[in-house]
């Protein structure tokens, strides 16, 4: 066993499909192997289609063959190619990683040269290639339903779309949420959340494709593909966020599974701004309707969702991995500029900073691109997003004193903190006020409520001694974390500098004896 | 030779327990090291850093040269793991089993074929490349376990309880398996309860309790470190009573105690000395018929240098 090239047996002529799967991704390999040798998904498929044959001839004896009754079977056959693409394929997909663990397989899988995104990755294929194969079993019966007449191909086209689309998204973050716990109980937890989110997608969709099949025009308007582009570009980004989070928790502790997130939190940034600036052609006559109101709506709905991942990166633990440290530039200035990309809680602060700002620059650069006809608009819509970064800021700066209380203090523990933090903050005064005999609505009026403030600021202006408020948050935030920030820089730079000298040492042939690690 | 794996001093805690507490040892290439202590004693963890699955609070592990810590992929690559307990997968036969863990180390095409054709052959699987993993017997799964722990041809083998639950053949059988690796020049870790079996097979061992090495070298360094005498087991065809009176006379002895109608005696280190305590014997007509050293075994040295603690 000293070498593999010294080998005696003679291996078989390798078939076609064996040459095929060279090309793919052994975990997708296995999957299909599994699935086509197990139960469940023989079982799953079959009973699918057969109950869609059974249901499909059954109508078609008891209804005729008539216009609407193409309608009338084509939800029959969609509802049922949904059901399995929507919940057989996503929430078997979260199973199956949940196996690795379950079956104590993991660790054996993570020592081979599989990186974590080909694991995660080989899991969605793996739902890909399930999904296509309900496809192509379901393919003839929606054509037959076309046949029928009374389906727009449109229409159809869209859904299978729209629904091949949405499989690989939710399968993407089943998998995820599989990876975020090893317990068993956790995961029959996320199990029935999963199958109750899923059951709500399903009944939403098939309404959506109810209505489509009936009114087929509404797609064929220009309102509807932007609207369509804006949700599909919001998904997708959630999902890709999913898909290097899942890989994030699989990697090895000492990687950096932070700079990846924090990338693809930073490309919805341009996403925002395409989303705000084709909502404000659209306000601006370009499809000849005024939706102004949509770009407020896109950009606080970006704010709040960089809010939420910027608690992920704020609760971070502080250090460079020592792998991580060896990755840092050696020109300051891009030591400087990757500085906030870097995983660490202040810096998480920065990023945050960081994208809040870009985000706020694109919303006055909007004003002044859409000027007159979206100003007033936009003017409270700059003011209410320099509000929500103050507020952001604040919420996730004042719980960093906690986190020195103990080393026991984890990162979850952190975010968790963050999240106590501002629900304590909205919630709190509210009750308080509620318990002293206030009115239950009025009790959400206060400064820690930042909803109630920015929707304020959004139509009546600034509440009384609202500015003062948040300015004194926003100092209090500073004095917190202006150390942690000014030290994870320093931390930047300190470890480009020993790249620097590690790199000119070895330039220069001299033996480099520059501790990394120190 | 060469140091395959090098542990520097490493620790780990879990909260306020310290599992692992500045652990340092090395393997050559071409050795076979085990790895023993009592239950809870810091042996799956260390094993775990060592096979980087797990990190360690301080210090490093080197594997081939490279940290598990800095460079875990390459120290992947030059090392197999085989961990005490994992699963299997359901619906998925020997051969399956050995060809995706093929793929996932980056064989391709023939080459993979070959080499699992190889592992099987030589961990005697042939006859059960057809079943499923979920009907072998604990034995097979474990050979099973070793096939794919060699595929990608590491240098180093970290084997944790490989024996556990084997019955005598397949355990003689493990052993073979095991010395036929480091005659083609791997170095290999193993961890066992069982230590009369180490001790065959093992070059060295390393003794782990409470977290801390307690001893490290082949049994007879260890043996000299730990006892600062030799015990001699004399029995005379005279009364014993009258031996370990004469026997007390002889310059060096420490001390004696009778056992089985002999006398068992606690003597100075040195060669010369045993001779003369023979030659005494003989000499005062004892007529000694049983003189002969008793050597203190794995089970002695691990009963001695640890204290029973289980964390």
């Amino acid at each position: 066993m000293s070498s593999h090239d010294s080998i005696g047996a003679v291996p078989p002529k390798m078939g076609f499909l064996e040459r095929l799967s060279e090309r793919f991704n052994p975990i997708l390999v296995k999957e299909v192997r599994q699935a086509l040798r197990g139960n469940y998904f023989r079982w799953t498929f079959w009973l699918t289609v057969s109950g869609g044959t059974v249901a499909a001839i059954g109508h078609i004896a008891l209804a005729g063959a008539d216009r609407s009754n193409g309608q009338q079977f084509f939800m029959l056959m969609f509802t049922c190619l949904a059901i399995a693409a929507l919940g057989l394929v996503p929430f078997f997909a979260f199973i199956a990683m949940g196996n690795e663990w379950d079956e104590n397989t993991y660790d054996l899988l993570c020592l081979s040269d599989l990186k974590p995104r080909h694991i995660i990755a080989g899991k969605v294929y793996s739902s890909g290639i399930q999904t296509l194969l309900y496809f192509s079993a379901f393919g003839p019966f929606l054509i037959f339903a076309f046949l029928l007449q009374g389906v727009d191909l449109g229409v159809v086209a869209f859904l299978l779309l729209l629904t091949l689309m949405l499989s690989v998204i939710l399968s993407t973050l089943a998998v995820m949420l599989s990876t975020t716990t090893t317990k068993r109980f956790a995961r029959m937890f996320f199990q029935a959340a999963i199958a109750a989110g899923l059951s709500i997608v399903i009944s939403v969709l098939i309404s959506i494709a109810g209505e489509m099949i009936r009114s087929p025009q509404t797609i064929y308007e220009p309102e509807f593909a932007l609207g369509m582009t804006l949700v599909s570009s919001i998904v997708i980004w959630i999902a890709a966020f999913a898909f290097v989070q899942a890989i994030g928790r699989l990697a090895h502790p000492e990687e950096n599974s932070s700079t990846p997130a924090r990338t693809i939190a930073l490309i919805g940034v341009p996403v925002a701004v395409a989303g705000m600036a084709a909502t404000c052609l659209s306000a601006h006559g370009m499809f000849g309707s005024n939706r102004g109101d949509l770009a407020t709506i896109f950009f606080m709905f970006a704010g709040s969702v960089l809010f939420m991942v910027s608690i992920g990166f704020a609760g971070e633990a502080e250090r460079l991995g020592r792998r991580v440290r060896m990755t840092i530039p050696t020109k300051r200035w891009a030591a400087f500029l990757v500085t906030p990309m870097l995983p660490g809680g202040a810096r998480g602060l920065a990023f945050f900073l960081m994208t809040s700002f870009l985000l706020a620059g694109s919303l006055t650069a909007t004003r002044f691109i859409f000027g007159d006809r979206l100003s007033d608009l936009l003017d409270s819509s700059t003011l209410g997003m320099l509000v929500a970064i103050a507020y952001g800021f604040t919420y996730l700066t004042l719980p960093r004193p906690l986190f020195r209380v103990s080393k026991k203090v984890t990162p979850a523990a952190r975010r968790m903190l963050i999240v106590v933090l501002f629900a304590g903050g909205v919630f709190l005064p509210a009750i308080i006020t509620a318990l002293l005999g206030g009115s239950p609505m009025g009790a959400f009026e206060h400064f820690g409520n930042p909803p109630w403030v920015l929707y304020e600021i959004m139509n009546s202006g600034f509440p009384s001694g609202a500015v003062e408020t948040i300015l004194g948050f926003v100092a209090i935030g500073i004095l917190i974390s202006a150390r942690a920030i000014w030290r994870s820089y320093s931390e930047v730079m300190h470890f480009s500098a020993v790249a620097r000298d590690r790199a000119r040492a070895t330039s220069s042939g001299v033996t480099a004896n520059v501790d990394a690690t120190e | 030779m060469s140091a395959i794996l090098e542990v520097r001093g490493i620790s780990r805690s879990f909260g306020e327990l310290k599992a692992v507490d500045e652990v340092s040892f090395s393997i050559e290439a071409g050795s076979i090291v085990g790895f023993i202590g009592p239950n809870g004693a810091g042996k799956t963890t260390t094993m775990r850093i060592c096979a980087t699955l797990d990190l360690p609070d301080d210090g490093d592990v080197f594997v081939n040269g490279h940290s598990v810590i800095e460079d875990a992929r390459t120290a992947r690559r030059a090392m197999g793991f085989m961990p005490d307990s994992y699963g299997a997968y359901s619906n998925t036969t020997v051969s399956e089993y050995l060809d995706f863990y093929a793929r996932a180390y980056g064989l391709r095409g023939r080459q993979r074929q070959s080499t699992v054709a190889e592992v099987i052959d030589f961990t005697a699987l042939t006859a059960s490349v057809g079943k499923e993993m979920g009907s072998l017997s604990k034995g097979m799964r474990q050979r099973l376990c070793l096939a794919k722990t060699m595929l990608h041809d590491p240098e180093l083998f970290i084997l944790d309880e490989p024996a556990a639950g084997l019955d005598p053949r397949a355990r003689v059988e493990l052993r073979e398996l095991l010395k036929a690796l480091t005659e083609a020049g791997k170095g290999v870790l193993i961890s066992s309860h069982i230590l009369t079996e180490l001790s065959e097979m093992c070059d060295a061992v390393v003794v782990i309790e409470d977290g801390k090495i307690r001893a490290h070298g082949t049994v007879d360094d260890i043996v000299q470190g730990i006892v600062q005498h030799i015990s001699i087991f004399v029995r005379t065809l005279g009364e014993a009573v009258a031996t370990e009176r004469k026997i007390l006379e002889v310059p060096g002895v420490l001390g004696t105690r009778q056992i089985r109608g002999g006398v068992v005696v606690d003597f100075e280190r040195g060669d010369e000395g045993i001779a003369h305590l023979l030659k005494v014997l003989v000499e005062s007509g004892m007529k000694p018929v049983e003189f002969a050293t008793e050597r203190m075994d794995l089970e002695d040295v691990f009963m001695s240098v640890t204290e029973g603690i289980v964390q």
